[in-house]
């Protein structure tokens, strides 16, 4: 019978119905199921039969504190961020070089990065939409290296893109003072910005929305105080490998480098090669994030008639948007297509996600329990479908990777890198694919 | 239209749906030639079952759901189900299994106890003989008996039934599972998990929302067992362990109903909360589509085939 039944217990079970998602936005079930989710990607990430960007990487941070090193060693595409921040594990762990030795601090990087997405979800949901926010992100991050197979999910760019990136948007969006604001603000960015240069695309959504802001509030010499303290950020993080750089001998050809190379995989072309399945781990994120979009423009709550909205969810989901448009026009405007390249645009759709989430609990709180029970539960269902949807190629692949992985080979084929390969070589590899 | 139209609907287009539907794996089994012997069972056994699927949801458990819910439920079945079995191996031994599994249900909420305790019980150890995948219909008795205090001796019967039924298959040398190998299956599993997206959504809602009898006496009271066992194997098919989707699904189609009644009355909204209400109905209902094209692509891939198949279609 449906609860349009007999009132008295059909009350007593949308009672119970509605008390059962928050047993899944228990503290405990959503760090499991974010570790298992997690420790799934990485187990496949590491698996992945096509290493090539993976190796690249590794091999980079492996030299970047090599004292025979040279300039040729340093990716000439990339900035120099990410071998500095992960170099130095091949000085201090005490096993046979491999990828794999990489793998705690490429998990920590993630591990941080859901961690700031929580704290970010916290200030805009409740613990409820946040917990479903953030492990849409987990698994969004993990599941894009298993959709493709062109690229291996284990240290390359984005992994460590996630935390920088979120800890600037936080900053940005819930840090109060002025000061402090600013500074992890730049400290963010130029962290992701020394790490791969399409993060400028969130400096720019950064710009927008801080110009925005001031000028709604009418504060605008809190720009200038703003743009101050972020570029001290930045400095306060490229300072120091720009030292190092420069001690080495290596950083003005590694700037002529970035100069001549950046922006060669974005073409301004009309985007082309656009398939649908590859936003599959995003179904769930994406699907929530238009609910949000259509629930925030055509129905207010009794107290967003009056005028009276809510500010940093405003201010959120301007952002996001802007976010999410930008990493989506530099997706379409890449001459490459790895699946990897897709990781950046889970964090502002899971964002949106939240703010959908939030928004929903908001509006279905005015309706009768009958009809929230409904609309909940639908939604609820909905959402576990699209997340199987997601979950499908990430479990089928992990079946396939792991029987064919051995740690042996894992070492010897870094050793053989070592030995025979040099950053300088991407050049003629790359222009050849 | 009422009761009957839609018993006549569903008698009538259930079959016009399940004849394309059955033909891409009948011509798979082939190995290309459409042949009668590999289609008939499965368009037989889908057509049967989406009509008793039909019959069947008149019970305490659909009170207030509308005919054309029961009906766009026993339709999909028709249409989606052979689908969802594209990677079986043994095409006609899952399709006995769906029929048999699918009889076993409707007798067991249909007919009196004195008669499924012996064709229900019969069928649904024949299910389990034909697949092990049904033998989630006993487990989830099982699980519904221990909720109630005095459902035990069904669901024991039940499970030594299935049991037996599983026993007596592997003497006569018929393989455990009709469909997958098990290596490579993930991939088979997911083609056919896809089909049932938009099931799996509204069986969901179905489950969540609907009102279970608890007494053993009332018909339908082992339903919420079967759909969490069901939900069960499902995970455990999209982590990539080898199950019949197609039977793993059964118990959520007989819910689909109470989903599809839920989501209307969300679309009809009520009194004070009508826009929020049907904005939200609106998107869940296009999530519900959007869920439902590979299922609709894959029904067209099969009257492709069909019209292809046709005399002067070549």
């Amino acid at each position: 019978m449906l609860l349009t039944g007999a009132a008295d217990s059909s009350h007593e079970v949308s009672r119970r119905a509605l008390r059962l998602p928050r047993v899944f936005a228990r503290p405990a079930f959503v760090l499991a199921a974010a570790l298992a989710i997690h420790a799934m990607g990485r187990v496949s990430a590491t698996c992945a039969p096509s290493r090539f960007d993976s190796f690249v990487y590794s091999v980079a941070a492996y030299r970047f504190y090599d004292p025979q090193a040279t300039a040729a060693d340093l990716v000439p595409d990339k900035p120099a961020g990410q071998p500095c921040l992960t170099g130095w594990m091949y000085r201090v762990m005490p096993a046979p070089p491999s990828r794999l030795t990489l793998l705690p601090l490429d998990s920590a990087f993630l591990l941080a990065g859901y961690a700031l997405f929580w704290l970010l979800a916290r200030g805009l949901a409740d613990r409820t939409a946040a917990a479903a926010g953030m492990l849409f992100l987990v698994l969004g991050i993990n599941a894009y290296n298993t959709l493709y197979e062109d690229v291996a999910g284990l240290n390359v760019n984005e992994i460590y893109l996630l935390a920088p990136m979120l800890l600037a948007v936080w900053a940005h969006l819930a840090v109060q003072r002025p000061a402090w604001r600013g500074l992890l603000r730049g400290v963010g960015l130029g962290l992701a910005l020394s790490v791969k240069q399409s993060a400028v695309g969130l400096a720019v959504v950064l710009v927008v929305c801080g110009l925005l802001r001031a000028a709604e509030e009418g504060r605008v010499r809190d720009i200038w105080r703003g743009v101050a303290w972020s570029a001290f950020g930045m400095a306060v993080v490229w300072v120091p490998p720009a030292v190092l750089l420069y001690v080495r001998g290596w950083l003005g050809p590694h700037l002529a480098d970035l100069a001549s190379r950046s922006g060669e995989y974005v073409e301004l072309a009309w985007p082309r090669g656009w398939h649908g399945y590859r936003f599959a781990p995003v179904a769930a994120t994406a699907w929530w994030a238009i609910v949000g979009l259509v629930l925030g423009t055509s129905c207010r709550t009794p107290t967003e008639s009056r005028g009276r909205q809510l500010p940093l969810e405003h201010d959120a989901a301007r952002l996001a948007w802007l976010w999410l448009a930008v990493e989506v026009t530099l997706l379409w405007l890449m001459t490459r297509r790895s699946g990897h390249y897709h990781q950046q645009v889970v964090a502002p759709a899971a964002l949106l996600a939240v703010i959908g989430m939030a928004r929903m609990a908001r509006l279905t709180a005015f309706m009768s329990l009958r009809q929230r029970l409904r609309a909940r539960y639908l939604a609820a269902c909905v959402t576990v479908v699209l997340v199987l949807v997601a979950l499908m190629p990430f479990t089928a692949e992990i079946w396939r990777r792991v029987p064919g992985f051995s740690y042996d080979e894992e070492v010897r084929t870094f050793a053989a890198w070592l030995a025979d390969w040099s950053p300088r070589s991407l050049a003629p590899h790359w222009q050849g694919r | 239209m009422k009761e009957r139209g839609w018993l006549v609907t569903t008698v009538l287009l259930g079959g016009v749906l399940a004849a394309p539907a059955a033909l891409p794996v009948a011509v798979l089994h082939g190995k290309g030639e459409f042949t009668i012997a590999e289609w008939l069972p499965g368009f037989l056994a889908v057509w049967l079952a989406a009509v008793g699927l039909f019959i069947s949801t008149s019970g305490p458990t659909w009170e207030g759901v509308p005919a054309w819910c029961r009906g766009i439920a026993a339709l999909s079945l028709g249409a989606l189900a052979p689908l969802a079995a594209m990677s079986n191996q043994h095409n006609t031994q899952a399709d006995l299994a769906l029929l048999a599994m699918a009889a076993a249900v409707v007798l067991h909420l249909r007919a009196q106890p004195s008669r499924w305790q012996t064709a229900g019980v019969l069928l649904t150890a024949v299910a389990c003989g034909l697949d092990a995948t049904a033998f989630i219909l006993p487990l989830g008795w099982f699980w519904s008996g221990l909720r109630s205090k005095t459902g035990h001796a069904q669901a024991w019967t039940l499970v030594f039934a299935g049991l037996g039924g599983l026993v007596i298959g592997r003497l006569v040398g018929l393989p455990m599972l009709s469909g997958y190998r098990i290596q490579q299956s993930a991939y088979a599993i997911h083609r056919d998990v896809a089909v049932i997206l938009a099931v799996l959504a509204l069986g969901l809602a179905g489950y969540a929302q609907a009102r279970f009898p608890r007494r053993p006496t009332h018909p339908g009271w082992w339903l919420p067992g079967w759909a969490a066992v069901s939900v069960c194997v499902l995970l455990a098919g999209v982590l990539g362990f080898a199950v019949n989707v197609r039977l793993a699904v059964l118990g959520l189609w007989w819910l689909m109903p109470n989903g599809l009644a839920e989501l209307a009355a969300l679309l009809q909204g009520r009194l004070t909360d009508d826009r929020i209400t049907r904005t939200v109905g609106l998107l869940v209902a296009l999530a519900i589509v959007a869920l439902a094209v590979p299922g609709l692509l894959a029904w067209r891939g099969g009257m492709l085939m069909g019209l292809y198949l046709l005399p002067g279609g070549g």
